[in-house]
Order: structure tokens, then sequence, then C-alpha cells
């Protein structure tokens, strides 16, 4: 059985970035965003459409359900203003087309219902940063880059080849827990985290955090083969992923370059998802759900504001700049405001999730509330710390001349993005009642299991 | 006044601060609107509020001045368990929002030309607006929960507000140490929040202290439990209302604009955290450790503010110490359970600072005047005595008091050197990992 729309999905973005790719500066720029813009209105139609279905159990391939279609129309939005909102520099015809690329194979893994095919579109999301990264001839950041792709490709096929022939589940299930760790960035498999955040170019970097792969592999793969002996396993997992995000918080702390200093922060949060997932219960898989479209859209917004900010005075260094609010104030005022919301300032997203999620944590042991708790107001602190660094103070490090604040180009998707967040925010209802049916169905079966 | 009425007054109350914001950013994003439309829209939003405050306060009364709780809705909700909307009507949360709004709209009115051709003109009056729909959501809120809303709204706004003049150092300074001196403080008050829920399965007042009016309410929660949920309240109040030893933070705030500076740390954020103990004296009259350990750290703070204010040169710096003094006596109430005293001194003592703290731009004026008056310089007598005291005593403990006795030295070196150090090591060691994977790599 296929779903034609699903194949409509992901072929829109792979025709995009081969166009893309071909186009001249001026037509490539056009052509990629008007491939986003199709591609987000497709995912949206069918987010409307599908509402309340579940994936079909038996022969299909491909088939987007009400969750994949909620992920596809995240992923596409986060695309469609990577596109719009990067540094022209940056927005190589490459980096244009891998940005087109990652978003094709990540709504194939949201449509795949067959294990084998999610393991092929999740390797094929990471090629194009591969291939990006290797014609940068950065050594240290494509080496890391290759490590972790080979790192979280591995362990799936090795896994998926165990459970297919049903043998070790056990095994199998350590195997996929691994990959997931890996793209999670969950201790001690976050190295390549920081450095790809601060090494990489902008555009490739929203989607390899935003678009949640991992999760999908827990929803579609983990949870429905989960070894009724494994709940002890997923308790340690979540337990490992809240101290990797009590790590990254205290790690970021005292960081001066802001790409980096957000990677750290980054993966705080990503960690925050395993462990919401880990507990198999609704409200810490929807809370988990809230914080990966919370984490997506902040990390986004803030990680091309930086790009923004880079292009106008280099190196975003926090001990040589200051004062940046005199020259940028609109960069500022937007700054402050994803800044305020990645920090679960109520009433964003963020604070919506970490609230669902903490309560979720309460009913194994205040002590792990309370790390939990630690992680997230360290980001908030480490988050607003870089935004009087940067922009408050007197006016360091500006190359001068008449450089402009952010263009329209840069200012209207961005604004969108954080008037997104809180929006969501005020208003989660919508969000969780969506995929409120798909996860019901998914822990019900897995209670069925054990 | 239908229940459906007064549901929607209760909502105006912190929603005309909330829409005024709303509209000023909104004004502020596509245009420059007027100093006259800015302060215009916030005084008349907050009026508003002052006036829907009193009319609900009046209904209150009429109804016979019992404890009502009104429902306003759920914000979301994961598996029939939600996040309320609800405020709580009684002596302490009316007559909080009846002051903090008429108490914002004196600042409001006064900024207009205090703040005349400012550059931050219409940033100070939105963050004066989030601040005011902050405070009254904290006052009026029926949840720790949604009280923890309007925390965070004071503390931006508070923050923002320290570090108005953007381009100077010192506000930097000060907006930073207030940013993390609030953000630790806000772990206590999100974990008394999660024993709250854990032990007693919300964190709603009704549901924790019972439906008795204020100052009678009484808890279920065991004496352990209680214990517990109050000290971890009382580390959220020593880092707002700047107690001992994280008050460090209050004489570096007045780095901002003076009619920022008697809002918050003269009238009103500085007194959220008394508040709030007032809110849980149903906790303390349970636990006497807690309540100990109340009047202790608020006699203590008393004891160092007023001798460290003694030492201060200028008169925004031995105001704040004075205000510390002042808040360190009202835990001390707090501690002695007098509860009705307590709210009495909190509102006197705001009003007392707001017009002390408006009054310091004009302090050499008053001074001048005062000198004519007199035909003579008037007498200091703001410091210590050293005729009360021998020489050598006096000398060390002014030595002592004006260096802060060396609380903040002992802060830094004792937790937030550790921490940054533990976070460079983590650093070096992420960083020498990784280069093994391209040593020629020397950026890695």
């Amino acid at each position: 059985m296929r779903d034609p729309a699903a194949l409509a999905l992901i072929t829109v973005p792979a025709v995009g970035a081969l166009l893309s790719l071909r186009g001249a500066r001026g037509r490539g720029h056009t052509l990629s965003a008007l491939a986003a813009g199709a591609t987000f209105a497709l995912s949206l139609a069918l987010a409307w459409s599908r509402r309340g279905t579940l994936t079909p159990g038996h022969d299909a391939l491909l088939h987007v359900d009400a969750l994949g279609a909620l992920f596809a129309s995240f992923a596409s939005l986060l695309a469609l203003v990577t596109l719009l909102a990067s540094p022209r520099a940056a927005l190589t015809p490459g980096s244009r087309a891998a940005v087109l690329a990652t978003l094709a194979a990540a709504l194939g893994v949201y449509a795949s219902v067959d294990p084998w095919l999610l393991a092929g579109f999740w390797s094929l999301s990471l090629a194009p940063d591969v291939l990006l990264l290797r014609a940068r001839r950065e050594a240290l950041v494509s080496r890391l880059h290759g490590l972790f792709a080979l790192g979280s490709v591995a362990p799936l096929v090795a896994g998926l080849a165990l459970l297919s022939r049903r043998a070790a589940p056990e095994a199998a299930f350590a195997l996929l827990a691994s990959a997931l760790l890996l793209r999670k960035a969950v201790f001690p498999f976050h190295g390549w985290m920081p450095v790809l955040v601060s090494r990489a170019p902008i555009p490739m970097l929203p989607l390899t955090l935003g678009t949640h792969l991992g999760a999908f592999l827990v929803i579609r793969v983990m949870i429905p083969a989960l070894p009724p002996t494994a709940s002890r396993d997923l308790t340690a997992l979540a337990d490992l992923a809240l101290f990797s995000a009590l790590y990254a918080s205290v790690a970021a702390l005292a960081q001066r370059d802001l790409r980096r200093l957000l990677g750290y922060v980054i993966a705080s949060q990503l960690c925050l998802v395993p462990v919401g997932l880990a507990m198999m219960d609704v409200h810490s898989a929807q809370g988990s759900l809230l914080q990966m479209f919370a984490v997506g859209m902040t990390s986004t917004g803030l990680l091309l504001l930086t790009g923004a900010l880079e292009a106008r005075v280099g190196r975003v260094d926090l001990g040589q700049v200051g004062g940046l609010v005199a020259r940028y104030p609109r960069a500022a005022n937007l700054f402050l405001i994803l800044a305020l919301a990645a920090g679960g300032f109520p009433p964003s997203l963020h604070f919506v999730a970490e609230d669902v999620i903490l309560h979720a944590l309460l009913h194994r042991h205040p002590v792990v509330a309370t790390v939990f708790l630690i992680a997230t107001v360290l980001n908030g602190i480490t988050l607003l710390l870089a935004y009087f660094r940067a922009f408050h103070g007197p006016l360091r490090g500006d190359p001068g001349g008449p450089i402009p604040d952010l263009r329209a180009r840069e200012l209207a998707p961005l604004a969108l993005l954080a008037a997104l967040i809180f929006a969501s925010g005020v208003a989660p209802q919508g969000l969780l009642s969506d995929a409120g049916a798909s996860i019901h169905a998914l822990l019900d079966a897995a209670a069925a299991r054990r | 006044m239908s229940d459906d009425t007064l549901r929607v007054a209760v909502a105006l109350i912190p929603g005309f601060p909330l829409l005024a914001m709303a509209l000023l950013a909104a004004l502020w994003s596509f245009g420059r609107p007027s100093e006259r439309v800015i302060a215009r829209v916030t005084s008349g939003s907050i009026l508003a509020s002052w006036l829907t405050a009193d009319l609900v306060a009046w209904v209150w009364l009429q109804r016979g001045g019992a404890t009502v709780h009104v429902s306003l809705g759920t914000w979301f909700e994961v598996d029939g368990e939600g996040f309320g909307l609800a405020a709580m009507l009684d002596v302490l949360s009316l007559t909080m929002a009846g002051t903090t709004a008429l108490i914002a709209l004196l600042v409001a009115h006064f900024s207009e030309r205090y703040l005349h051709r400012e550059e931050g003109f219409a940033r100070f009056y939105i963050l004066l607006c989030t601040f005011t729909a902050g405070m009254l959501t904290l006052v009026l809120a029926a949840s720790f929960d949604l009280l923890f809303v309007g925390w965070e709204a004071v503390g931006l706004a508070s923050m923002m507000l320290v570090g108005f003049f953007r381009e100077r150092l010192g506000p930097l300074r000060g907006a930073v140490r207030v940013m993390v001196t609030y953000r630790a403080a806000d772990v206590g008050l999100l974990v008394a929040a999660v024993l709250l829920h854990q032990s007693a399965g919300s964190s709603d007042f009704v549901h924790v202290f019972g439906g008795a009016a204020w100052p009678a309410a009484s808890t279920h929660l065991a004496p352990r439990v209680a214990t517990a949920v109050s000290l971890w309240l009382l580390a959220a109040v020593i880092g707002k209302s700047a107690q001992f030893p994280l008050g460090g933070w209050l004489p570096e705030a007045m780095e901002g604009p003076t009619s920022s500076s008697a809002l918050f740390y003269g009238a009103l954020s500085v007194h959220a955290g008394v508040y709030l103990l007032l809110r849980a004296s149903p906790l303390l009259e349970s636990s006497p450790a807690a309540s100990v350990a109340v009047g202790v750290v608020g006699a203590v703070t008393a004891v160092h503010a007023t001798m460290v204010g003694r030492a201060q040169s200028d008169a925004k710096s031995a105001l704040a110490y004075a205000t510390m003094t002042q808040v360190g006596l009202m835990l001390v109430g707090l501690g002695l359970h007098l509860w009705t005293w307590v709210l009495v001194h909190l509102i006197a003592h705001a009003c007392l600072r707001l017009l002390q703290f408006l009054r310091t731009p004009s302090a050499l004026r008053d001074a001048h005047e005062l000198h004519a008056a007199l035909d003579e310089a008037p007498s200091a007598h703001t410091g210590m005595s050293p005729r009360r005291l021998p020489p050598w005593l006096f000398e060390r403990l002014y030595f002592v008091s004006l260096h802060r006795f060396f609380i903040d030295t002992v802060l830094m070196q004792g937790f937030v050197g550790p921490l940054l150090r533990l976070s460079r090591s983590i650093d070096r060691v992420e960083r020498a990992s990784v280069s093994l994977l391209a040593p020629e790599d020397r950026d890695a």
C-alpha cells in the first residue's frame, strides 16, 4: 500500500534540491525557497487533513499519519526559515541543496512505516552534510561528523538486522538506543555537537538539530519492538540523558564563542527529549513532543541570528564583542526574545514543555526533578548572560562602517519564529491534541506488549 | 455582580496592563509613537486595572469577605492533569492588588516627565506594563504554578530595567547579577511547587491550605513536608527580596532609572518574597523549624544591612540597605507569625520607600533648601556613632561594613568560582579529546 501524498511530500524538496544545485545565484535562492515553501504548504494541508489518523499496521511502506504530518510541517517550516534568513554568503548552491535534500530525507523518515526504509532515509539525511563538509576541507569537523554519521547508522543497521532475525532483542534494543544517544548528543556521545555547531556552515545546522529523527526511531521502531524486560533499560537511558542535560548546561557556562555556547545549550535541551520519551507515559511523551518543537524553533532562530551577526561583525567571541545593541537593535531584541523563550520564560512553548516533563518526573523522585530544574535554570542563565555580554555595555568588536541592522529578509522569518514559539506556548492544546491520538495508540500498544 | 462578570473583572486586573504592553510593543515595532501616547496608554491601562481591583474588592466585601476562588479556565491539559488559571480573592490578595496598581500608576505618571526625551522611553513603559501585569498575576494567583508565571514576569522586567542604560558597564553588571540571583532563586520556588505536587497532588492554595479565610487557613500537610516546602520558599525569598546572604544585588540594581528603582526595589518587587511567605503562612504555622529559619534570616539581614547601609556614601545605596533592613524585620515578623502586622508593615514601607526613592534625584536640592532654612548645614547623623562604641571596635565594624562583610567575595569564591572552574575544566577536556581527531587543527 502506498501513500501518494507521502511520495509527493518527499519528492518536492528532493527535486528542489536538484534544481537549486543547477540554478544561477539569484534564481537558485528563489527556486530553493519556492521548493521549501511548497513542501511547507503541502505538509500543512496534510497535517490538517490527517488529524487523528494513525499509521496502518500492515502492508505499508510509506504513510503520513497525524504525527508524521505535524513533524513534516515543522521541518518544512525550519527549512523555509533557514533558506530565507541564512546569510547570503553561506547560502551556496551546495548548502541550499543540502538543506532541501536533508529535508526530503527527514520527511522520508517521518513517512516510513517499514523500519528498513526508515533506516535508509535516516542514512540519506546525513549524506548531504557529509558531502558539504568534505567540500569545505575542514579536517576536524569533517572527521567528527563522519564519525557521527557512521556511529549513528552502523548500530541502527545492526540493531534492525538483529530485530529482523528475531534474535537477541536486548542487544538489538541496546544498538538502537546507542544510535539514538548519538543522534541526541547524549553524554558520552555528545562531542560532535559543540564542534559541529561552532564550525559547520549555518544553513546545515537547523535541520540537522531540529528534525528529531531519533525520536522517530523510538516511535516507529524501538517502542513497537520493545522487549518486555526493557523498562529498566529505559529508566537508565532517561537517567543518562538527564545527567547529560546537566553536564552540557554546566559546560556551556564558561564558553566565549557564541556558537559553541549555543551548541552546548542545544545539546542540553535536546537531552530532555529522550528523558521524556524513555519514561513511557502520556505526560512525558507529550512533554517530549513539545520540547522537540520548542528546541527546534529556538535553536533555529538563535543559530540564524548568530549567523546574521557573524556576517556583520565576524566571529562572535563574547570576550571581544559588546554593546552591539547600539548598532543592531533589531538583532538584539530578537536575540533576547529567543533567549527568553529558550530559557523557559512563560508563556513560551519551552515553559509548557518543561512543565509537562517536570510533572512526569515527579512520579519518580524529587531529586530527579531538581536535577532537571537545575539544568533548565543554568541554560536560561547562560543564554541571558550571552545576550547581555554581546549586546549591552560599551560598543566593542564592531568593524564600523555602514553595515545595516537585520534586513527585512532576515527579520521577517525570525520574527515569525519568535512569535510562533510564544503563540504555541499560549495555546499548546492544539499541538497536544493533534499528536495525542498517535501517542496514546503507541503507548497502549507498548503496554499491551509488556 | 454575577459570577461570570466577576470572572471577567478579575481577569482584566492583570489583563489591562498586559494588553497595554502588547499594544505598545506593536506600536513600537511599526513606528515611533509619541511620549504622550505611550504614557497615556500605560497610565490609562493601570488606572483601569486599579479601578477594577477596587470594584472587585467591593464586590468581595459585599459577599461577606470569605475566600473566593475564581476559576478562569485551563491553560493546557495533558491526560486529565491541567495548568489551572485561577485567582484567589481574600484580604491579602486584594490589598496587594490595589496597592500594586496604585503604586504602578504613580510611577507611570512620575516617569512621564522624569524620562522625557530619554532614548528608552517606550522600552521603559513596555517593561512597566510587563511588571504590573506580572505583579498583579503574582498576588492574585490561586496556585504556586500561576504565581511562578507572575514571579518570572516581575524578574524579567526588573532585570531589563536594571540594564536600562544599555551602553554603560555598571547597568550591565547590575543586570547580570540580578538575573543570576533571580534565576537561582527560581529553583527554590520551583522545587517547593514540585514538593507540593508530589505530596499534596496539587499546588492550588485551596487544595493545600483549605478554603478558610487568610490568615486563619491551615494546611493538612505533614510537618516534615511543610518544613521542606517552607525552606525552599525561603530560598526563593532570599534571592527575590535581597536577604542575607544573597542581598548584594540590591545596591547594584540601583543602576536603573530612579522611577524603576522606586517601583521595584523600594515599593513592590522586593516585597514579592514577603507576600509569598504571607501566602504560605499555614505552612510556617505548622513548621516551627521553618519559622525559626525565616526569623533568623530576617534578623541577620536586618543587622547586616543596617550596618552596611551606614557605611554607604550615596543616597540610593543607603536607601537600598535601609529597604533590606526593613524587609529583614518583616521576615522576623513572619517568623513570629505576626501576619497582619507584617502586611501593614509591608504596605506602609512600600509607600514610604516609594516617596523616598522618587525624591532622591532632588536630594541635593532638598539639602540646600534645608541649609537655607536652618541657616546652617544640617548635621550628618546617618553614619555609625563612634561615641557609643570603643574606637577599635568601631574601626573594625566600619571596615567590614564598608566591604559588605565580604559576603560577595565569599559567594564568588565559594560557589560561582568553583562552578566556572568546573565548566572550564570540562571545556578543556572536551577540546583535548576532540583534537585527537585532527592534531593539525590548531583551533580545535
